[in-house]
C-alpha cells in the first residue's frame, strides 16, 4: 500500500513580475509506503518544504502527478486523513493549549462528544497536562512543538507530516518526540519526517530520501543505505591493547581482515538524558 | 458552516484582545472631550455638533480600523504560519477567508455597538446638562414669551437626542466600514506587503468619493473626451465603490434623513459590493501560493 506517490513532480516559482523563475523541484519521484516512517532529508533550499507543501496541497506542482492516500489532496476527505506539524509552529497565541486542540479538533470535524476525551489523551501523550490551561504565548519553544504535535494528531490521522519536529526542543523533549513517532508507527500510522538532525532520523526512519537542489539524489531503506555490507562490528568487554596482536592472528586464521579498534563511547544525548531525567 | 464560524470566532477573539478596546477609549475620549467645548453655540446646535463630530470620529476611526485589520489579516497568518496549519486541515480556502471576513465584520459590529453606547451616554449627559441650563433660565425669567421660547428649545433638544434616525446613521457608518474592509481584503489577496494594501485601500477610499462624479461624466460627457480619460472614467465607475452614496449621515445630523427606500438601496449596494469583492478575493486567494 502506498500513502504518497509523486511521479515526475516539478515545481517552478515565479520570483519577479518579469516572470523570472526558480526551479524548486525537478522531476521528483517519491513513494512513501503505508505504515512506515519516511525521512525527507536535505540541506536548506533543497526542496524539502516545497515537497511537503505539494503533498499538503498548499502549492500546486507545475508538472507531474501527486496522489496522497490514493486520492487528490484537493479533496477534503483526503485532508481529513492527514495531520501536519509545520516548522516552528506559531498558533493563535491567545488560545490556551487546550483551546487550540478543541479548535483544531472541531476544524477537522471531530464530534464534540469525542473531542473532550481525545484532547485529554493528547495532552497526556505530549506531556502538557499541566500547561493545558496556559495561553500559548507563555509556552516555551519545546512546549509549542509538543502542542503542535498534539494538534496534528487530534483527528487521529492516517498520515502524519512533521516538518522539523524537534527543532528548538531540548534532548529530553526530543527523545519524547522520537518515542512518539515510534508509537505512531506501531499504531500503523505513516509518518513523513523532514529534518536536519540526521542522528534522529537515523533512529526513527525506515526509509529516507535525500534531496539536493530540487532533485532526489538518494532513496532507500536506511538499514541498507548505512550498512557496510562486508564489515561487522564486534563490541568486546575488558579488551587490553596488548591483546591486539593475538586477536589479529586469530582473525587471520579465520581469513578475516582487521580494520580498526576503538574505544566504544556513549553519545552525549544518552548521557544528558540519564543525568537530567534522574 | 461550522468551520467558517469557528474561524470567525477565533478572529473576533483575537481582535478583541488587540484593537477594539483601544479604539473605543480613543473614540470615547475624543467625543467626551469635545462635547463641552462649544458652549457659544445655541443649545440645539451644541447637540448637532456633538452628533456631527461623533459620527465623523466613528467613521474615521472605524475606516482606519477596518483597513489596518484587514490589511494585516493575511500577512500575519502567513508570517505566523497559522495559515499553513489551518489550510492543511480539511478547510477550503474560501471557508478560511469567509471565516476571517465574518470575524472581522463581527469585530467591527462590536466596535460600532460600543461606540454607539458611549455616544448615547455622552449625548444623554449633554442633554441633561443643557436641560438644567434651560430650566435655570426659565426660573430666572418672568416673561411668558421667553418661557415659551425656552420650553420650545427644551423640546428641540429632546427631539435631537431621541431622533430614531440616529440608528440609521449607525447602519450607514457600518456599511462604509464594511465596504472599506472588503476593498482592503481584496487588495491584500494579491498584495505583497501590508503597507501596499493600506496605501492602495486609502487611495480607493479617496477615489471612491469621486466615483459618482466619474459615473456622471462617463454617462453624460462624450464629446471632447480622450479614450484614456474615458477608460479611466469607466474603470472608476465600474470597479470603485461609491462612498459618496454613504454620506447620508451628514443629512441625518441636519434633520434630512434618507428615505426608507434610499436606505434599502444603500444597504443593498453595500451587500452587493462586499459580496462581489469577497468573492473575487476568494478566487484570487484560492490560486495563491506561499
Amino acid at each position: 500500500m502506498v500513502s504518497i506517490q509523486m511521479v515526475n513532480v516539478s515545481k517552478r516559482y515565479t520570483t519577479s513580475w518579469r516572470g523570472a523563475k526558480v526551479e524548486a523541484l525537478r522531476d521528483l519521484n517519491l513513494e512513501v509506503r503505508a505504515g512506515e516512517v519516511f525521512g525527507l532529508l536535505g540541506p536548506n533550499g533543497s526542496g524539502k518544504s516545497t515537497t511537503l507543501k505539494i503533498i499538503l496541497g498548499l502549492v500546486e506542482a507545475t508538472s507531474g502527478q501527486v496522489q496522497v492516500l490514493g486520492s487528490s489532496i484537493r479533496r477534503l476527505a483526503t485532508r481529513q486523513r492527514i495531520g501536519f506539524l509545520p516548522e516552528s509552529p506559531y498558533f493563535y497565541r491567545f488560545l490556551t493549549g487546550e483551546e487550540l486542540l478543541y479548535f483544531c479538533g472541531r476544524l477537522c470535524g471531530v464530534p464534540k462528544t469525542k473531542l473532550s476525551q481525545r484532547v485529554d489523551e493528547l495532552l497526556v501523550l505530549v506531556g502538557l497536562e499541566k500547561g493545558a490551561k496556559r495561553a500559548l504565548n507563555t509556552y516555551s519553544k519545546g512546549m509549542l512543538q509538543r502542542i503542535g504535535l498534539a494538534q496534528a494528531l487530534v483527528h487521529d490521522p492516517e498520515l502524519v507530516l512533521l516538518d522539523e519536529p524537534t527543532a528548538g526542543v531540548d534532548p529530553l523533549g526530543s527523545r519524547d518526540i522520537k518515542d512518539l513517532i515510534l508509537r505512531l508507527k506501531q499504531a500503523g500510522k505513516t509518518v513523513v519526517l523532514s529534518s536536519h538532525w540526521l542522528d534522529q532520523v537515523e533512529e526513527v526512519c525506515d526509509r529516507v530520501a535525500i534531496l539536493h537542489e530540487g532533485q532526489k539524489v538518494l532513496e532507500g531503506e536506511l538499514k541498507d543505505l548505512l550498512a557496510i555490507k562486508d564489515e561487522t562490528q564486534l563490541v568486546v568487554k575488558h579488551f587490553q591493547r596488548e591483546q591486539e596482536s593475538e586477536v589479529r592472528r586469530a582473525l587471520e586464521q579465520l581469513h578475516l581482515e582487521w580494520v580498526e579498534s576503538k574505544s566504544v563511547r556513549r553519545d552525549l544525548e544518552s548521557l544528558f538524558i540519564e543525568r537530567v531525567s534522574k | 458552516m461550522t468551520r467558517v464560524w469557528l474561524l470567525a470566532k477565533v478572529t473576533l477573539w483575537e481582535a478583541l484582545r488587540h484593537r477594539v478596546l483601544n479604539v473605543l477609549l480613543l473614540f470615547a475620549l475624543a467625543i467626551i472631550g469635545t462635547a463641552n467645548f462649544f458652549s457659544q453655540l445655541s443649545f440645539d446646535e451644541q447637540l448637532k455638533f456633538v452628533k456631527d463630530f461623533s459620527f465623523g470620529a466613528m467613521t474615521l476611526i472605524g475606516v482606519l480600523m477596518a483597513v489596518v485589520s484587514m490589511a494585516q489579516l493575511l500577512p500575519q497568518e502567513v508570517e505566523n504560519r497559522t495559515l499553513f496549519t489551518i489550510l492543511s486541515k480539511p478547510v477550503r480556502r474560501w471557508e478560511f477567508l469567509a471565516g476571517k471576513c465574518l470575524g472581522m465584520a463581527l469585530t467591527l459590529l462590536l466596535a460600532l455597538v460600543m461606540m454607539a453606547l458611549v455616544f448615547g451616554v455622552v449625548l444623554k449627559l449633554q442633554e441633561k446638562n443643557l436641560e438644567q441650563q434651560i430650566l435655570q433660565q426659565m426660573q430666572e425669567t418672568v416673561s411668558l414669551e421667553e418661557k415659551a421660547e425656552a420650553h420650545e428649545t427644551l423640546q428641540k433638544i429632546q427631539a435631537e437626542v431621541r431622533d430614531p434616525y440616529l440608528f440609521m446613521a449607525f447602519g450607514i457608518i457600518y456599511g462604509r466600514w464594511l465596504l472599506v474592509a472588503a476593498v482592503a481584503l481584496l487588495i491584500s489577496t494579491f498584495s505583497t506587503s501590508m503597507l501596499f494594501t493600506v496605501v492602495m485601500t486609502m487611495m480607493v477610499y479617496v477615489i471612491g468619493h469621486l466615483q459618482s462624479t466619474a459615473r456622471e461624466m462617463w454617462w453624460h460627457v462624450s464629446a471632447g473626451v480622450s479614450t484614456i480619460t474615458k477608460g479611466i472614467l469607466v474603470v472608476v465607475s465600474l470597479c470603485f465603490p461609491d462612498f459618496q452614496m454613504l454620506s447620508g449621515v451628514d443629512n441625518i445630523v441636519v434633520g434630512a434623513a434618507p428615505s426608507g427606500l434610499d436606505l434599502f438601496y444603500i444597504l443593498g449596494y453595500v451587500v452587493l459590493y462586499v459580496g462581489v469583492a469577497v468573492g473575487a478575493a476568494c478566487l484570487i486567494f484560492s490560486q495563491r501560493e506561499w
